[in-house]
């Protein structure tokens, strides 16, 4: 094993580009959006928004408080505290989501997800962890035609997070 | 000093036993908390069968199908008027449960505390590029957040290919654990180490990330490979 950190680095910086191809395709295939991942620049790490900061070319890029991700009335995710978020998005949001959810619970979810973006920016990786749970379990279930516009609002938020990440790891690789 | 195995399996139970029945001064008794004992009972084989009659006439061993927090179960666990629970099962505990118990129930944690507490740890020690290993604490009503750790041990998988087998190998070092921690409590200058603050709870891990994980587990020592 070989656990250097040029290594892991590298082995993420391909997991992540991987991820957001996948996350241009999924983005791609719900109608009349194509063009938005793309604005940011056709190669990871080369451009594009991170979460919490202006696009550029005013790219649907979401801030940690606001836009982007669409943000249901009467928010299921009460508190400030990124820890306590992450907590109630992994224990509950998700899990309820992933398991049948319909759009009131998916919403719930991204509404989790958008409070957790500026703590997803960060080193500690299990914000960015609790967006790859949710894309996951995004991809695998039927997306309901009512959720498709913030579906769409979502894997644009969740690329420019990944954009962020790869940008940071191409120093590191 | 007297410890109880609480087992999900019977199995687990009898690797208990022969683990510490030759340990001094440990008065060991095993309880098999399942809803299907009587199945696993059926099919443990003929060899192991009798062994198990033979712990369960001597009242060694015990079988239960209800909650360890059920009343009579309760009942019977106080009884032991044991020192420690060694936590084997796939249950989290409440509070009469873990009181139920002189020192508290321990529990080897597949993960380095306190930093790594709660789901998927080994994985996020190698994504981290931290060590891996196992800690042996007593447990509370938290999410691996008791405070006394009592034996830890730093692991290298570093022979291990796969996900499975490095975690499969860090679960089975548990017994193991248990007869280190037991040692401990029993040495009367022991004082157990905090699991102090700067622990962060982990979450089940992404698809995205497992896999990234798993191929840190399987490289070997040249990154050129990797190209």
């Amino acid at each position: 094993m070989d656990s250097s950190a040029p290594t892991r680095a590298r082995l993420l910086k391909r997991a992540l580009e991987d991820r957001l191809a996948e996350v241009r395709g999924r983005h791609a295939a719900l109608a009349g959006t194509p063009a938005v991942l793309d604005r940011s620049g056709g190669r990871p790490g080369d451009g594009g928004a991170p979460v919490g900061q202006s696009g550029p070319g005013g790219s649907a890029v979401p801030s940690p408080s606001g836009s982007a991700v669409p943000s249901p009335s009467g928010s299921a995710v009460p508190s400030d505290d990124p820890e306590e978020t992450l907590r109630l998005v992994m224990v509950r949001l998700w899990p309820r989501a992933r398991s049948g959810g319909g759009r009131e619970d998916w919403l719930a979810l991204f509404d989790g997800l958008r409070r957790l973006g500026a703590a997803a920016l960060t080193d500690d990786r299990r914000f960015l962890d609790a967006w790859n749970n949710a894309f996951e379990a995004f991809a695998a279930a039927d997306c309901p035609e009512a959720l498709r516009a913030d579906a769409a609002r979502f894997l644009e938020a969740y690329a420019a997070l990944l954009r962020a990440h790869l940008a940071r790891l191409e120093g590191r690789a | 000093m007297k410890a109880v195995a609480l087992c999900a399996h019977l199995d687990k139970a009898l690797e208990f036993r022969r683990r510490l029945a030759a340990e001094p001064g440990v008065e060991l008794r095993l309880v098999v908390c399942s809803r299907r004992w009587l199945r696993q009972l059926l099919r443990i084989g003929a060899g192991r069968l009798l062994l198990t009659l033979r712990l369960w006439r001597r009242g060694t061993l015990a079988f239960t199908r209800r909650a360890l927090d059920d009343r009579r179960t309760l009942r019977r666990l106080r009884a032991f008027d044991a020192d420690v629970g060694l936590h084997a099962t796939d249950v989290i505990y409440r509070s009469d449960t873990l009181a139920a118990f002189r020192l508290g129930i321990l529990n080897a944690h597949i993960g380095l505390l306190p930093r790594y507490r709660g789901r998927s740890v080994m994985e996020w020690s190698l994504l981290q590029g931290d060590p891996t290993g196992v800690t042996v604490f007593f447990m509370d009503e938290g999410i691996d957040t008791g405070p006394r750790i009592v034996a830890r041990r730093e692991v290298d998988l570093s022979r291990f290919r796969s996900v499975e087998a490095a975690k499969g190998h860090l679960f089975s070092l548990d017994v193991e654990m248990y007869v280190e921690a037991l040692a401990r409590l029993r040495d009367p200058g022991f004082s157990p180490s905090p699991n102090g603050p700067g622990g962060r709870r982990h979450y089940v891990m992404s698809r995205l990330f497992a896999g990234v994980a798993s191929r840190i587990l399987g490289c070997d020592a040249s990154p050129e490979r990797l190209d």
